[in-house]
């Protein structure tokens, strides 16, 4: 038989307001509550710092993959192209344009990808330095195009995206 | 899964689908990144490697040539949306894409897709230029459905 000693069990019961309140103010904390989840949501600027520390946190990720990481033979994202993306990112998200994905790319580099309004949109950096756009919607091909590397985070690219993703 | 003694079969009806893994990070809300797809690289004088719908399952894409990867999803794209041509935006350049069969010894269904510049050349894989090929990863992403979904 094995002994254990008596654990200490630290008590951390407290009590919520719907057991204290009566139903008026329940109702009003509720009310309070939810209004305070709307403003949160709803906060550029809350939404642009979470998605700052999600992209970092992402890029972090890429940074670490190593050769053949999609079973396919494929290279790991090159440290150039993981700051090439991260300024790029970073310039979206602060216009409020925030990325749904940024993945690898299986061609080598960083890919920042967009879905809008069934459109999709992406920028890719490659370890070759060079940065491709693409975009296409349901009743359109794909149109692919060069984004000179000074460009890429300029606001004239960054406004190209979002017009075409929200028109 | 096994070739044996079966020769290649070019024929491919536009209908038939063409499965590859991917991983959980490859796709977002069901739809495949086209980042998710290589090409080639120069000189190598091979195509993208899928598993063709007429002699396999999309579950045997998770196979390579020697053990079943846990864990990968598989999507499929059908053959109809490979370009028969496909004009560079800036070199005016033309391309076609097909796939190939392309039977492995442990892997009949092993097929690529392949490219040339138009007219065609036949000395064997173009490498298309990096904007056709971006529009191309596209294309199969738009119309690539998942049939398994990736868990890692």
């Amino acid at each position: 038989m094995i002994y254990a000693p008596p654990q200490h069990v630290e008590i951390r019961y407290r009590p919520s307001y719907s057991e204290i309140a009566d139903a008026e103010i329940y109702r009003r904390y509720q009310d309070t509550e939810n209004e305070l989840m709307v403003s949160r949501e709803g906060s550029e600027y809350v939404r642009a710092k979470i998605a700052q520390l999600e992209l970092e946190n992402r890029l972090g990720q890429l940074s670490a993959l190593r050769a053949n990481w999609d079973t396919y033979g494929s290279e790991p994202p090159s440290k150039e192209s993981v700051t090439a993306a991260a300024v790029i990112a970073k310039a979206f998200i602060d216009f409020g344009l925030i990325p749904d994905a940024v993945g690898p790319s299986a061609e080598g580099g960083v890919a920042i990808s967009f879905f809008r309004n069934r459109k999709y949109a992406d920028i890719e950096c490659f370890n070759s330095g060079e940065t491709l756009a693409v975009r296409y919607s349901s009743d359109e091909k794909p149109t692919a195009w060069e984004v000179q590397v000074d460009d890429a985070a300029s606001d004239a690219t960054i406004q190209f995206f979002s017009k075409y993703l929200s028109a | 899964m096994y070739r044996r003694w079966r020769a290649a079969i070019p024929k491919f009806q536009t209908e038939e689908l063409l499965y590859r893994r991917y991983r959980r990070q490859d796709a977002f809300n069901g739809i495949i990144l086209d980042s998710a797809l290589q090409f080639p690289k120069k000189h190598e004088n091979t195509g993208q490697s899928v598993n063709r719908s007429r002699f396999s399952r999309a579950k045997d894409a998770l196979w390579n040539d020697k053990e079943r990867l846990d864990g990968l999803g598989v999507f499929q794209f059908p053959v109809s949306c490979l370009p028969r041509e496909a004009i560079c935006p800036t070199t005016g350049g033309r391309f076609t894409f097909w796939p190939k069969h392309v039977p492995l010894r442990n892997n009949y269904a092993h097929s690529e897709v392949w490219s040339d510049q138009l007219p065609r050349r036949n000395v064997g894989y173009v490498l298309p230029t990096k904007l056709v090929r971006k529009e191309l990863r596209a294309t199969i992403q738009k119309n690539s459905q998942i049939v398994i979904e990736a868990e890692l």
